[in-house]
């Protein structure tokens, strides 16, 4: 697993994935540097709670939109190899590939999270908005990334699965679009579907934040053990 | 008899109602350099697909080494290579990254990938982008990262399909001198049996998915027979005339057409004709090809 997964991972040698993993979090906190600059005075006085409350507009569609580009990214570029008969070959178990690459898809993604983290409190400390809410913006940032589990699956299965990315691209794009209003329908049961528990997972709801994650979490590794031994079972 | 190394057993695979492959019985043996021949769409890939686990069959089995390759997949595979269709390789990657990203997973030394690379003469290329190669070079990084963990066991499958003539010279040379050097057993698949007919020593035709042919080379060319062309003037005239003379000519448009015979009786046809005031203009002695045997078994089956 441990040398398929650095192969993985020498295969991004010379592509755009490293920089757009850098790039992008700059990107996210960029926006708020703006945001903070024009109208430091209205927002100020809100303090950490009200930069934690701009980056959450923001976040679960950042999440997704991230999620869908990467996983497109990563599996776009052994359907452009044609790899797959070759990685089928190799004298390794079957579901070895997919589980590799999801786990090069989380920790980039953790990557992300972890620089827009350390972004938004260098941020938080410039505009000099009181002692460092570190614990909160952690959980802004951390509970919708672990609730966007299945999510994550989703969109990887489906890169994985099906050659033309126009349309895990699509899917997710849709699914940014509505994660916002499926969280806030007042539907209880549109809650259930994945793309709600990002939105959700915000700690400035109310209510049981945690459950969201949790979920989260829980339905995503069912989810990739389930799509792990489809994936193994594709005939090519 | 040696050894089989692939050998499948009434492999049938069904998509809906349509067979690709049915009953196959194909047997390769050790230090066999195996041509499977079949036009396109016959079920070539299809089988190797098979043979490789990459495919599940709906009937039948596969063993190679002796092995069911559904349940020995993993060992079996630890002494194959292959290249099935077209060859796989990341173009932002150079040549050697390329087969790097292979050892690695396979765990074998850097040496191996200089030594593959010189195999199929890649070394001065190794460090450039394979997005900027030929097809050719391409082809051959195939090759190279299917040698890789020294198989005892290469299948290659349409290897020189889309090469221009020097390529296709080169793939075939490296595959000779795979199969006498290091004793591989090859099997290599083609549409052209002009391309692999001077590398392979056994010959498999797939036609429809089903197996029609398979020996040794040289019983396929023994069913192959040449003929003479003889073009002279008034052809119908001089089959007449070479029927009296206890001739046995055949007419095809204008040409007298004749099996293959010795140098003496080809002289005494000539004297014959020359001597019943025929011009002769020309003479062809056509050689046996392959293609036309080939043709010949797939019309049948056609029928």
């Amino acid at each position: 697993m441990l040398e398929m997964l650095i192969s993985d991972i020498r295969k991004l040698n010379r592509t755009w994935i490293p920089w757009l993993l850098i790039l992008a979090p700059f990107a996210f906190c960029g926006l708020q540097i703006a945001n903070y600059m024009i109208r430091l005075e209205l927002l100020h006085p809100l303090g950490w709670k009200g930069l934690v409350a701009w980056t959450n507009y923001f976040w679960p569609v950042t999440l997704i939109l991230g999620i869908t580009l990467l996983a497109s990214m990563l599996s776009g570029m052994e359907h452009d190899a044609k790899a797959w008969t070759k990685i089928f070959i190799l004298p390794i178990n079957k579901t070895i590939p997919f589980f590799s690459k999801f786990q090069l898809l989380f920790v980039s993604m953790m990557i992300f999270v972890f620089l827009t983290y350390t972004g938004l409190i260098i941020i938080g400390n410039r505009f000099d908005l009181g002692p460092t809410a570190g614990m909160l913006v952690a959980q802004q940032l951390l509970y919708p990334f672990f609730a966007s589990m299945p999510v994550m699956v989703l969109q990887f299965w489906l890169s994985m699965t099906i050659q033309n990315q126009a349309v895990p691209i699509t899917i997710g794009v849709v699914g940014a679009t509505l994660s916002l209003f499926l969280a806030y329908s007042p539907l209880p049961v549109l809650n259930l579907l994945p793309w709600a528990y990002i939105p959700l997972a915000s700690p400035l709801q109310e209510g049981n934040v945690a459950q969201w994650p949790l979920i989260g979490v829980l339905l995503g590794c069912f989810l990739l053990i389930a799509s792990g031994r489809h994936f193994a079972k594709r005939e090519f | 008899m040696s050894e089989p190394i692939i050998q499948t057993h009434q492999l049938t695979k069904q998509y809906g109602k349509r067979y690709s492959v049915k009953d196959l019985d194909l047997r390769v043996a050790k230090g066999d350099v195996y041509g499977f021949l079949g036009p396109n769409g016959a079920g070539k890939t299809t089988t190797i697909k098979m043979l490789l686990g990459l495919v599940q069959p709906t009937q039948g089995y596969v063993q190679i080494f002796g092995q069911d390759i559904q349940e020995n997949r993993k060992q079996i595979l630890r002494h194959v290579g292959a290249l099935v269709e077209s060859p796989t390789y990341y173009g932002h990657l150079s040549g050697y990254e390329n087969l790097k990203l292979i050892t690695q997973v396979l765990g074998l030394p850097k040496r191996e990938i200089e030594e593959v690379l010189y195999i199929v003469g890649l070394s001065n290329d190794a460090g450039r982008l394979v997005r900027g190669y030929s097809l050719g070079m391409k082809q051959r990084l195939g090759i190279a990262a299917a040698l890789l963990g020294n198989p005892k066991l290469l299948i290659l499958d349409e290897p020189t399909n889309g090469l221009d003539p020097a390529g296709i010279r080169e793939i075939r040379e490296l595959i000779k001198r795979l199969a006498e050097e290091q004793g591989m057993t090859i099997l290599i698949s083609s549409h052209l049996l002009s391309e692999i007919e001077q590398t392979v020593t056994t010959v498999g035709i797939i036609f429809r998915g089903q197996l029609i042919f398979q020996k040794s080379l040289q019983a396929l060319k023994q069913r192959a027979k040449g003929r003479l062309e003889l073009e002279v003037s008034r052809p119908e005239e001089a089959k007449v005339h070479l029927q009296s003379f206890g001739w046995n000519p055949d007419l095809h448009g204008d040409r007298i057409c004749f099996e293959v015979m010795s140098r003496k009786n080809v002289a005494q046809l000539i004297k014959t004709l020359v001597q019943g005031q025929f011009s002769v203009y020309g003479m062809n002695s056509i050689q046996p090809s392959l293609e036309n045997i080939f043709i010949q078994l797939t019309e049948r089956e056609s029928c």
